[in-house]
């Protein structure tokens, strides 16, 4: 078992660093694309909602970057994971491979990106001139959270498109609903009524930006019972995930669409 | 049947596929209905029967791939079994050395074993500088090449053929023929799964012949083999 554990990240680690290698070398505008598309969406909502409907908050630039970046990297890693295992059936149907191994890859392969736009990010935060504080040493834990609600998201969708293909569709409205609840151009906090606020900040992504920006923006430590509460769920989330592609695992194989 | 001195054992075994019918509806289809025998070690044992008996369905079941809807499948637990698989690399996107290591990891071989092989599978694949490539932009008898090279050299313990005899040109044919008379005549388990009956008759030391997913019969080569041809409905 233990062996066996080992060697599959072994497997993984190979597989990650091959195809980062490989899609720097062949396809290095893809790279590109991780730094210019947060900063076109940026200008996008920076020109509609703090030039055009003066809706913005202060310092609305460091506001957008913070919401952009945490939320793209969520919503990268679902759009490459989701079809995971569906994509992989051709492999599945010659290799005894646990199926979560392809979930797992594409997310890492994100992780090792969204390490470069964040070394970016913070770069530009500092120049932007916002007070460091102490409270950005808690950034690490913020980020460990909504990496476990991303690898679990990620193997419970892969785990069950194969069965369903059509949740494709349902799956990128899904995202786009998640995107607008989410206040990544607008603040939560200044919605109209106070129990819309509550029932918005069940989606860990609203929340999880929140504080990301009480951290980064006002230099004040997160709201810990919050993070203590998504860190639960997101846990068991992940092991809800991880229990059910290990149940359907030899199923794949047999399943013909 | 003796289980003792087998290495692989199916005990009535049934699979089936769920094929896909609408959003929520699946309908089965049974590949193996009854499917019983067993492997002895060293043995070179093949399968014969008609297009859709359940002849790769009962190579991916003792590969582990699938799982048994009924019966059992027993193997030695010391055993390493693999597939002999020549569709499809691990990755299209990456280098065929890339997929060597790859695909070796993934049949369970060590790096440090898959890299003092590295240079073998390359001599034998006869891919050139083509191995630096991604295989996405191999031929198919390039791919077929590559996967017949990672499974000969990295021999697991039992290997799994299906079908891969005519792999490749005149000249890898020859080749890859003479590798595997090599395996056969060495201590390797092997079971093998073609419609070259005569091929058949010359290496295995047993055959099973599958009837719509039922053993029909096993034992001697020449014997089931003619028994088969003069059942064949085309004949």
């Amino acid at each position: 078992m233990v062996n066996s554990l080992i060697h599959l990240s072994n497997l993984l680690f190979h597989t990650v660093r091959a195809r980062l290698a490989n899609e720097l070398r062949l396809y290095y505008l893809h790279f590109v694309w991780w730094f210019v598309e947060p900063l076109l969406d940026m200008g996008i909502y920076y020109v509609v909602f703090d030039v055009l409907l003066k809706q913005g908050t202060d310092n609305y630039v460091p506001f957008l970057l913070i919401g952009i970046v945490f939320w793209s990297w969520f919503n990268r890693s679902m759009q490459n994971s989701s079809l995971s295992i569906l994509h992989a059936k051709e492999l599945i149907a010659q290799i005894d491979i646990p199926k979560s191994f392809f979930p797992i890859a594409k997310v890492f392969q994100d992780v090792v990106k969204q390490s470069f736009v964040m070394t970016v990010l913070m770069l530009f935060l500092l120049l932007y001139g916002l007070p460091v504080t102490w409270a950005w040493t808690t950034l690490p834990i913020l980020m460990a959270v909504q990496f476990i609600l991303i690898i679990g998201m990620a193997i419970l969708l892969a785990a069950v498109v194969p069965f369903f293909p059509d949740l494709k569709f349902i799956i990128s409205a899904g995202l786009q609903l998640m995107f607008f609840a989410s206040g990544i151009f607008f603040d939560i906090d200044r919605m109209e009524l106070p129990v819309h606020r509550t029932f918005v900040y069940l989606n860990p992504m609203a929340g999880l930006i929140r504080n990301y920006r009480t951290v980064l923006l006002h230099g004040l430590w997160p709201d810990w019972s919050y993070i203590l509460a998504t860190f639960l769920s997101v846990l068991i989330l992940l092991i809800f995930s991880l229990f059910l592609v290990r149940r359907f695992d030899h199923i794949y194989p047999k399943i013909v669409i | 049947m003796n289980i003792v001195d087998g290495i692989i054992t199916l005990d009535h075994v049934r699979c089936t596929y769920r094929i896909k019918q609408g959003f929520f509806r699946f309908k089965p289809y049974h590949a193996l209905q009854d499917v019983s025998f067993t492997v002895v070690e060293g043995e070179t044992l093949g399968i014969i029967g008609r297009n859709g008996a359940g002849k790769s369905t009962i190579l991916k079941l003792i590969a582990g791939i699938l799982h048994p809807d009924a019966g059992r499948v027993i193997k030695r637990p010391d055993i390493n079994v693999s597939l002999l698989s020549l569709q499809v690399g691990f990755d299209p996107e990456l280098s065929g050395r890339e997929n060597i290591l790859l695909g070796g990891l993934c049949l369970g071989i060590s790096k440090k074993r898959i890299l003092e092989c590295m240079d073998d599978i390359i001599a034998f694949s006869d891919l050139g500088v083509f191995v630096e490539n991604p295989i996405k932009t191999y031929s198919s008898g390039m791919r077929a090449r590559l996967g017949f090279s990672i499974g000969m050299e990295l021999s697991p313990d039992v290997l799994l053929i299906d079908e891969v005899l005519g792999v490749g040109d005149y000249s890898f044919q020859k080749k890859a023929t003479e590798a595997l008379h090599v395996k056969i005549g060495s201590s390797n388990t092997v079971i093998l799964v073609s419609h070259d009956l005569l091929q058949m008759k010359r290496i295995c030391d047993r055959v099973v012949w599958i009837e719509n997913g039922i053993t029909q019969c096993i034992g001697d080569p020449a014997e089931i083999i003619t028994a088969y041809q003069n059942c064949s409905p085309f004949v």
